[in-house]
């Protein structure tokens, strides 16, 4: 795969994508979980957070590609991308017990933050190298795009979100299609895939991917109604009176 | 009575509108009553929804509005005027005109960018979009 033929531009539109879903709102959550310290300190923590989310994300990549050689990790990774797929078109879960709490010292603040950036490199990391194919280049680029997008790319995110919510949508899919081809990849698994998928079936487990992660998503969301939708709007400045 | 209310974003834009609203609140005979509404983008994520509680973001996103606010509402109380200040979450230029519409304001004051037709496309214009869903007038500032 060089970078004459559409595949490359292909995965290279896949990884842009792809680092704008998993790591646009990384800022948001290290700003989150830091919010109760001091200033100065808080300041730092955020320094801190998104540093090791860029750190993480290097050494993670590296460890993947290696790692994915391995028979049935492609399975895990192409599974939890589907999860992730899937989470990213639900509504929040009311009283979800794994909230991350805001703490007020620095420790709990920054302990809070290293597992918040290992879990968001590492779907981040997992949907790179899937995309990228084994191609070092473009898991390098995945890698340089994903930085300003962490640094300096939370607004530009939900901006784009809130006014595409196909965004929303057609990213699930993307990463849906890339966990079935990731799955069909599988070291233990490709020859077998291979022989039961003869000619164009071979598009059959991204396809089935990307399906499967819109209407689970769809039918979860269509389950649970977001319960926000109140009449009016809400006036979150109206807390100060109570 | 007149009730403006002023849009702000903490850009320097919607202090210009600010500078506008307090303007007319001085050469007005009316009583006027200034009320500021920022509105703070939802966390739409997904790493926000796996690490986040809903309770939290709204906390979150209330402490931000309160950030973006605290300039302005100062700015008012030097001028002697009470401030009165509103936060909402969704899409600012729907979460604009439906407060307009909901307690009754008289008009919509506002800032501006202008930016040109394809950044405008792309990034879409609030203030566009509350002219075209606004009940009430709207105030463009540039």
């Amino acid at each position: 795969m060089d970078f004459t033929t559409p595949e490359f531009w292909i995965a290279i539109g896949q990884i842009i994508i792809i680092d704008i879903l998993l790591g646009g709102d990384n800022a948001v959550v290290i700003a989150l979980a830091s919010r109760r310290l001091p200033q100065e300190q808080r300041r730092k923590a955020i320094f801190w957070g998104i540093f090791g989310a860029v750190a993480l994300r290097v050494v993670l990549i590296f460890f993947a590609l290696q790692l994915l050689r391995i028979p049935f990790l492609k399975l895990g990774g192409g599974l939890l991308l589907l999860w992730i797929g899937v989470k990213l078109l639900m509504p929040q879960e009311e009283g979800a017990g794994r909230d991350i709490d805001a703490s007020s010292n620095l420790l709990g603040a920054i302990k809070t933050i290293i597992l918040a950036d290992a879990v968001m490199s590492l779907d981040n990391v997992i949907a790179i190298a899937a995309a990228a194919k084994d191609h070092v280049g473009l898991v390098v680029f995945g890698l340089v795009i994903s930085v300003p997008i962490i640094v300096w790319g939370s607004r530009f995110v939900l901006r784009l979100m809130d006014r595409f919510p196909i965004v929303i949508v057609g990213g699930a899919a993307l990463l849906g299609w890339i966990a079935g081809d990731m799955i069909a990849h599988d070291v233990a698994l490709h020859e077998q895939v291979a022989a039961w998928l003869p000619g164009p079936l071979i598009w059959a487990p991204p396809v089935i991917g990307a399906l499967l992660v819109v209407v689970i998503g769809k039918l979860a969301a269509a389950r649970r109604p977001p319960p926000a939708a109140a009449a009016g709007p809400v006036d979150l400045a109206q807390r100060d009176a109570e | 009575m007149l009730t403006l209310l002023v849009a702000v974003d903490g850009s320097a834009y919607s202090d210009r509108a600010l500078d506008y609203a307090m303007l007319r609140a001085a050469n007005s005979r009316e009583p006027v009553e200034l009320r500021l509404l920022n509105v703070q983008l939802p966390l739409a994520g997904v790493n926000v929804k796996l690490f986040i509680s809903a309770g939290s973001q709204q906390e979150y996103s209330r402490e931000e509005g309160l950030a973006v606010l605290a300039g302005p509402c100062k700015r008012l109380e030097q001028a002697g005027i009470a401030c009165q200040h509103h936060i909402g979450v969704g899409d600012p230029g729907q979460v604009i005109a439906d407060y307009a519409c909901s307690t009754g304001c008289s008009e919509v004051v506002m800032g501006t960018q202008g930016r040109g037709a394809l950044a405008g496309a792309v990034m879409g214009s609030v203030a566009q979009k509350v002219v075209k869903l606004s009940p009430v007038p709207v105030v463009l500032v540039k």
